[in-house]
């Protein structure tokens, strides 16, 4: 099982890139259990609308 | 405004309206007062320039903003002097202080707090002025390979282009802008509960 230390890196490279089909079975293995990188990915997903409303608001 | 034909005139207003928020995106990516009021300066007189061709699809605050993001794009190009060195990078590509956000075991040594949908304009209104706020304390070459990420929705392999780094460098450059504002925002964004 992932840490939450890897599971936040591969949250942002996700946003980034398409991750392996292993990658994404971890992470969602790892965010079934854990809700603090579940508010992470949250928070990243957020980061990113804000600053598309930015350009368009 | 969406949609609505605009008589010339009233574009020109509208143009003129959206420079203060140009300006503010400007120098957000570039984090280079000067150079942004020029490049906001030539992106005001390319959509002047352009005015008759501005069929009225997309909002004017958009469309000014493709416009922007070409510039710095070119204003970064004319700049850029080759691939950055480790020296240039400094600090922000280095990881100890991320990894310390995480304990021995690799959890979070304080968890990401429970963030209230900011959906309600208030609310977002609060939640932006925090962010940039926020943005500004990022470091220089993080806060402008974010920008040109998020904000003008450039792909990763060009953003390594025009920054001059390689792809892993890119990825901690933008895991330290995410993590940092991520962080920023669970301390300093009050929700209503109070708790900050």
């Amino acid at each position: 099982m992932m840490t939450c230390w890897q599971t936040s890196r591969l949250l942002s490279e996700a946003l980034d890139r398409d991750l392996s089909a292993e990658e994404r079975e971890e992470v969602r293995r790892h965010l079934a259990v854990c809700g603090a990188c579940t508010r992470c990915r949250g928070q990243f997903e957020e980061l990113r609308r804000a600053l598309r409303r930015m350009a368009t608001a | 405004m969406m949609g609505a034909r605009l008589e010339p005139h009233d574009l020109r207003t509208e143009i003129a309206r959206y420079r203060g928020d140009l300006l503010r995106i400007a120098s957000l990516q570039l984090r280079d007062r000067h150079l942004a009021e020029d490049v906001v300066q030539e992106t005001m007189l390319s959509a002047l320039a352009a005015a008759d061709s501005y069929a009225g699809r997309a909002r004017v605050k958009t469309w000014l903003v493709g416009i922007l993001k070409h510039k710095v794009i070119d204003a970064l190009r004319a700049r850029s002097r080759g691939p950055r060195t480790l020296t240039d990078l400094g600090a922000e590509v280095g990881t100890d202080d991320l990894d310390a956000l995480f304990d021995d075991s690799g959890l979070w040594r304080v968890r990401p707090r429970e963030w209230e949908d900011p959906t309600q304009a208030v609310r977002q209104r609060d939640f932006d002025r925090v962010l940039e706020t926020c943005l500004r304390k990022l470091p220089g070459l993080s806060a402008q390979v974010f920008v040109l990420r998020e904000l003008f929705e450039v792909s990763a392999e060009e953003v390594c282009g025009l920054a001059g780094v390689t792809r892993n460098h890119l990825n901690v450059l933008l895991y330290r802008a995410r993590m940092s504002l991520r962080g920023c925002l669970d301390l300093n964004w009050v929700t209503e509960g109070g708790a900050a």
